[in-house]
């Protein structure tokens, strides 16, 4: 009796658990008229992007075709890895532009040419250039932008207008708008209000965004964080150099800037936000929650990088893959297709979430609802003229690994730019040599 | 009526109620293990056979998703020459050496505490084990709060004119800042055992000492002190093996800064394999841990004769 109880138990609970769990949902059947969900993963806030409008119109157009977002606020590449892993990758993955060569040469993204041919859309010159030819890898298309995140420096308008200060200038490549005249007024703009020696309003803040770290060495007349080809990392070298130790003398020079170590407690932006800093370097995907966090306590505006040579800036491209084991890739295909036609462009470009991937729409929609802060339109102007994209190379998140920890000793101020850099260079020149034949 | 002879009959009886017994013994037995084969099944699908996995995967170069591809020992020769890998070693130790005898005074003084017949005793015995239940990612992002340059310690630092330093921003202060919190997670835990340690204290003991003259002090440390070596003993294993695997409050307090200073060895295992494409790599340095624990834990066994008194 006892036996049959045990052994009734045993199976009873294997049964169960082999019975039991969820199939992820889109394992609907792909037989023709029926429905499937295709699954979608992504760090950024639906509500940033709206994308409950932009479901309701895609499956309203579409109605065989459902989406479901996964949002995954932190380490959303984390997490797609380890569905991969697990056999069950989702149908779209956002990914980091950085690190879309690295999912390329590992064969963990799926090609999309024969896809483009199949749905379109047409290449033709309304497009930016970087639409069709930043995501090539070996030839092939690997990812799809949906939008371009562009940066510039964000004022607090009204803290200027107290201290008396004018405001930088709009236009870029203003020659009287260079790296003196940022420290010049980000001085008058440091201010220790209780007199305890140390600021409570600073005048800039700069390398906390990653983005400085390509603009201000090019703007400088550098390379930029990696030779062309992806194959050398020159952040340590000639110019570069002299701009990243430009940038860390803000902080320990000129002290106008918070160290990194300030920014445990409060990020950059929350910072801007509460009024404790003048000027800064920020992502313009930024500008929705900023709006919420802002509200009516000041007005900011946008204003142009400050050059050293030329002007430039870094823009982020909002790009997609469909992972290599995806299920309905033609489905995901087509979600991504509408993303990036009107009036999805129009929704995320007056959400001030992108700068649409068409010249026409950057001019007609990006800022259009009064999302926006004020100048909307240097934003847009830096991003067709003066728009750099993210430098490629195969090992980026791994060399990020390795010299972005290190870089925070030389933004404390507690080691010289120049020692950090000479450090890590060789570290992370050998692991860009893996991969020795991918072109991009 | 002829019988069979005695010692023939001796033997049967004997073979027979041997073979009663070995029957009733195999019965024993599988009812004992169809009972546990749940759990054994279960340890063995869950635990055994991804440790096997694992191990066979610290042998190859591996992205964890396309297939394994056989790299030997390159894995385990990666480590001396991966300098972050020797910078996470040493931090993990560093916490270890902190954490541990930290908790464990911190435990044996709340037990003392709170070892006495005083009204409410029960509610501060609750508070002081509080902390043990709370998720770690709760814990970690309260603290950061606690421990920013603006944060409520510093705050409090400063009513008595301390000037606190920027304690998850500072190279030299970030990983004390961890052990500070993780010591206060863990207190309440080690407080319970030695706790149920002090119950087991005979009170002769301590009424032959006073007798003696003894003080509080000479009691606690040649009577208390001693006969909780062996609760002791059991703790220090199991913090140390735990320190060795710190994650949480790291992934959330700091995320391995601030540059590397709190880089310990599990987040690095971590970034390995799930956001460098190193998975392979990561195995290796899972069972290599298991060996650096494992070591430690036979010296703790073999030191613990010197000084774990049994009664």
């Amino acid at each position: 009796m006892r036996r049959v109880l045990a052994l009734v138990t045993v199976l009873a609970v294997f049964l169960l658990a082999a019975c039991g769990g969820s199939k992820p949902s889109g394992t609907g059947s792909q037989a023709s008229g029926q429905t499937v969900t295709i699954r979608f993963i992504g760090s950024s806030n639906p509500e940033n992007f709206r994308f409950e409008e932009l479901q309701k119109l895609f499956e309203e157009q579409n109605p065989d075709i459902k989406v479901e977002y996964l949002y995954t606020p932190d380490r959303a590449e984390d997490k797609l890895k380890a569905m991969m892993s697990a056999g069950d990758a989702p149908d779209i993955a956002r990914v980091n532009d950085d690190y879309v060569v690295a999912y390329a040469v590992r064969d963990l993204a799926r090609p999309m040419d024969d896809l483009i041919a199949k749905y379109g859309p047409q290449k033709d010159s309304s497009y930016y250039p970087s639409f069709w030819d930043w995501a090539k890898v070996n030839g092939k298309h690997y990812s799809w932008t949906i939008g371009y995140a562009n940066r510039a420096m964000f004022v607090n308008v009204d803290l200027f207008e107290q201290h008396g200060v004018p405001l930088p200038p709009k236009k870029w490549e203003d020659p009287s708008w260079n790296w003196d005249a940022l420290v010049a007024t980000a001085k008058k703009l440091t201010i220790d209000t209780n007199g305890d020696g140390k600021p409570e309003i600073w005048g800039v803040s700069i390398f906390n965004d990653t983005g400085a770290e390509e603009t201000f060495t090019i703007s400088n007349g550098g390379t930029g964080i990696y030779a062309k080809g992806g194959r050398t990392f020159t952040l340590g070298e000639g110019k570069n150099l002299e701009a990243m130790q430009w940038l860390q003398e803000l902080a320990t020079v000129h002290k106008v800037h918070p160290l990194k170590s300030e920014f445990t407690q409060q990020k950059a932006d929350d910072m801007f936000a509460a009024g404790k800093i003048a000027m800064i370097f920020l992502d313009a995907r930024l500008s929705y929650t900023l709006n919420k966090k802002i509200g009516d306590k000041f007005r900011w505006a946008i204003r142009s990088v400050p050059m050293s040579q030329k002007g430039v800036v870094e823009g982020s491209l909002d790009t997609y893959i469909i992972p290599k084991n995806a299920k309905y890739p033609d489905q995901a295909f087509q979600f991504l297709k509408f993303l990036t036609e009107e009036p999805a462009q129009k929704i995320m470009a007056e959400a001030g979430y992108i700068a649409p991937v068409k010249h026409e729409w950057t001019a007609k929609y990006f800022g259009a609802k009064g999302q926006m802060p004020m100048d909307a339109n240097v934003l847009v102007e830096g991003m067709t003229k003066y728009w750099v994209s993210v430098a490629k190379a195969t090992n980026v998140e791994l060399a990020r690994g390795i010299y972005r920890r290190e870089l925070d000793k030389a933004w404390n101020g507690e080691e010289p730019m120049a020692d950090v850099l000479k450090r890590v260079t060789p570290e992370v020149n050998q692991l860009l040599k893996e991969f020795p034949d991918v072109q991009f | 009526m002829a019988g069979p002879s005695t010692s023939t009959g001796v033997q049967a009886m004997t073979t027979g109620k041997r073979a009663v017994r070995s029957a009733l013994f195999w019965q024993q037995a599988i009812d004992g293990w169809l009972f546990a084969a749940l759990v054994v099944l279960g340890t063995i699908l869950f635990n055994i056979v991804p440790m096997l996995w694992s191990l066979g995967a610290s042998f190859t170069k591996w992205d964890g998703v396309n297939p394994a591809v056989y790299s030997g020992l390159e894995n385990f020769k990666m480590m001396f020459r991966d300098r972050i890998f020797g910078i996470t070693l040493k931090n993990t130790l560093y916490y270890t050496v902190l954490h541990v005898p930290f908790s464990l005074a911190a435990g044996l003084a709340l037990a003392l505490l709170v070892n006495q017949k005083v009204r409410f005793i029960n509610f501060f015995k609750a508070a002081y084990f509080t902390p043990v239940i709370t998720s770690t990612i709760a814990v970690a992002v309260v603290f950061r709060w606690v421990l920013g340059p603006q944060g409520l310690l510093n705050s409090v630092l400063g009513w008595f004119g301390v000037n606190g330093p920027n304690w998850l921003g500072n190279g030299t202060w970030a990983m004390v800042a961890v052990v500070m919190v993780s010591v206060w997670q863990s207190m309440g835990y080690n407080m319970v055992v030695y706790l149920a340690g002090l119950q087991g204290v005979p009170q002769v003991l301590y009424e032959a000492a006073r007798i003696d003259g003894a003080d509080g002090w000479h009691q606690f440390w040649r009577i208390t002190l001693p006969l909780l070596s062996p609760v002791t003993f059991f703790l220090m294993i199991l913090s140390f093996i735990n320190s060795f695997q710190v994650f949480g409050l790291i992934y959330v307090l700091t995320g391995g800064g601030p540059a590397n200073a709190t880089n310990v060895y599990i987040y690095y295992l971590y970034q390995n394999a799930f956001s460098f494409f190193r998975m392979g790599y990561a195995s290796a340095q899972a069972w290599v841990l298991f060996l650096i624990i494992g070591l430690i834990t036979l010296i703790q066994w073999q030191l613990s004769k010197r000084w774990v008194f049994y009664r």
